[in-house]
């Protein structure tokens, strides 16, 4: 491993734990580290991961610890968070330094999650923060190994860089991972099917179909509303006709496709980034999870919404329960 | 706001009704001449060009008013577009009505009519003398707007000529004491509307002095059910010169969900918008 000098724009270094042993040793040596060189450290880790930190190297000025409710964590509003916290950061002479233990429930949006990854490469690119990831190997197969070599420029362990000869760059990897595939319910009849719909029709349409799961609660009903309001709004302005929406619920969530015979955003890191002309997508990946495809027939835009909130059985798919 | 308070901004004044097809000119029409009945107002209409002359009354039939008997006993009266709009001007009709000893009056009229006798500069200007004229309280216009025909330039100098209610398809707007209030839900389709309301509150018989001697204009947005992301947008856009010029924005009274957008869009962090929360 060689050491490379220190930056003074965004490092974004990946870090594989095979055991919480090594989770807390990459974690405690970033942090002694940084106190060493009088950096601040931001901590986001699980409780059990905090307090053993806690216990080897003890608290001090420098460095702060965020929420620890790693359960309610999703890759858009991450992301978000985030960008706010280093906002604050940003342009201090010292490197900012974040250990970020991912939470499992990010593995489950991995087609979007991914994503962010490579994204985040280009949202942080100006600032002088260091970005630890560090994810549980025993919880990923090898292509989800890879996805992380190509959205890590750095791979090491803490305070160590390597440069990755794997890395990709970021818009190329979400050209190459920009379409998802089906959802299961996609293969079955929806429960209602508008063609070229006002936005006024599809509110009606998600408040009518939606509104009636018992499970659903208000708050992510009018999420789903406001989503699929962009949505179609977004095929009627930028896409082509015809456009059709699509409606299915299940137990654990309720999934909605806008499709229309264009050809698709030309920017694959569409609302993976603040944009201030397709700012609808941007803000809908805060409500609701979002996956795209391109197909023979134009483009589909996907919208789940679990019931339940993120992290519930619904964010999972659960082929057993859409025969 | 509540529902009477609703109800008046939306019927009496001078307001604009913008509709995009008859079933929504007949819903709004009847209500607003069957309030004028009930109220004991006069009622005057006329019709626009292609239209058969008794087009209003039909609609108001179609919308289940008996105006039949008020049109025996002259209280509803419609007239051709050159009486309508005399060469002496409109008030010469509404003190004529009053001095029947009618309570109030209230005018009707498709804008198309107007533009039949006169250019749409003389119209502006008789819109904004009917509109000083709506605010003693006994005289009521609704000028009908087809849409989407009314749009752009034309639809911002109507709603600034308009000091009463604006009525659209699934959005409507009136004037409040410090401001404006909104109700239903924004969206692609009425984005423009929500921008020349925008604008028009943005004018100086809109909002307050504040102490400090600013400008502050408020928008009552408890009963808008919706808006989408563009139309946050406008709300910055429509505002930008007047915040520029020291103005404050007021958004106040949002339910859950447009609070939501609202806070997405990071609206509170625009200088000179504030976001009230209850």
């Amino acid at each position: 491993m060689t050491a490379v000098a220190e930056p003074t724009s965004f490092v974004h270094e990946l870090v594989l734990s095979r055991c919480p042993d090594e989770t807390i040793a990459a974690v405690t040596s970033v942090l002694l580290d940084g106190r060493a060189a009088g950096n601040p450290t931001m901590l986001w880790l699980s409780p059990e991961t905090e307090d053993a930190v806690l216990r080897t190297v003890g608290l001090s000025e420098s460095v702060t610890l965020l929420p620890s409710d790693l359960a309610g964590r999703r890759p858009s509003t991450d992301l978000t968070s985030f960008r706010r916290m280093l906002q604050g950061a940003a342009g201090a002479a010292r490197q900012v330094r974040v250990v970020n233990e991912m939470p499992p429930t990010l593995y489950q949006d991995w087609y979007q999650w991914r994503r962010y990854e490579a994204a985040v490469n280009r949202m942080l690119a100006d600032l002088n923060v260091m970005g630890v990831c560090i994810y549980d190997e025993r919880r990923l197969d090898p292509a989800m190994v890879e996805d992380l070599e190509a959205t890590h420029p750095v791979v090491g362990q803490g305070a160590r860089y390597e440069a990755n000869t794997r890395y990709q760059d970021p818009s190329h990897f979400c050209r190459v991972h920009f379409d998802a595939p089906l959802d299961p319910v996609e293969h079955t009849e929806p429960a209602v099917q508008l063609l070229d719909p006002s936005p006024a029709a599809c509110r009606a349409a998600v408040r009518g179909f939606a509104g009636r799961h018992a499970g659903l609660v208000d708050e992510d009903l009018e999420a789903l509303v406001f989503a699929a309001n962009e949505a179609v709004t977004n095929a009627r302005v930028h896409g082509r006709r015809p456009v059709r929406m699509r409606l299915w619920t299940r137990r654990t969530r309720v999934v909605v496709t806008v499709t229309d015979a264009g050809q698709g955003p030309e920017d694959c890191l569409v609302g993976l980034l603040p944009s201030p002309t397709v700012g609808g997508l941007w803000l809908s990946e805060q409500l609701v999870e979002i996956a795209h495809r391109r197909h023979q027939e134009g483009y589909t835009v996907r919208l789940t919404t679990a019931v339940g909130g993120y992290g519930a059985p619904g964010s999972q798919r659960t082929p057993k329960e859409d025969r | 706001v509540d529902a009477e308070v609703a109800v008046s901004a939306r019927l009496d004044g001078h307001v604009v009704l913008l509709y995009a097809s008859e079933r929504e000119r007949i819903a709004n029409l009847t209500a607003w001449v069957g309030r004028g009945l009930e109220r004991g107002e006069k009622v005057l209409l006329t019709w626009a060009p292609g239209e058969p002359r008794n087009r209003a009354l039909e609609l108001c039939a179609e919308g289940g008013l008996d105006v039949d008997a008020a049109q025996r006993s002259g209280q509803v009266q419609v007239l051709p577009a050159s009486e309508f709009y005399p060469q002496n001007g409109q008030p010469e009709v509404v003190d004529r009505a009053l001095a029947e000893g009618f309570s109030g009056v209230r005018l009707s009229a498709p804008a198309t009519a107007a533009l039949d006798v006169m250019s749409s500069g003389e119209y502006l200007a008789l819109e904004e003398a009917m509109d000083v004229r709506c605010r003693n309280g006994r005289v009521s216009v609704m000028c009908q707007y087809a849409r989407p025909a009314t749009a752009g330039d034309w639809l911002r100098d109507t709603l600034s000529s308009h000091g009463g209610g604006m009525w659209s398809t699934g959005f409507s707007a009136a004037r409040a004491e410090r401001g404006v209030c909104l109700w239903g839900e924004v969206d692609l389709l009425n984005g423009d509307v929500l921008a020349a309301v925008v604008h028009a509150a943005m004018g100086p018989a809109f909002g307050t002095v504040t102490e400090e001697g600013g400008h502050e204009v408020l928008l009552d947005l408890s009963g808008l059910d919706f808006i989408d992301v563009a139309g946050c947008r406008v709300l910055v856009r429509e505002t930008a010169d007047f915040r520029r010029d020291g103005g404050r924005l007021r958004l106040i009274g949002a339910r859950a969900a447009v609070a939501r957008t609202l806070g997405l869009m990071e609206l509170d962090a625009v200088p000179g918008v504030q976001v009230v929360r209850p």
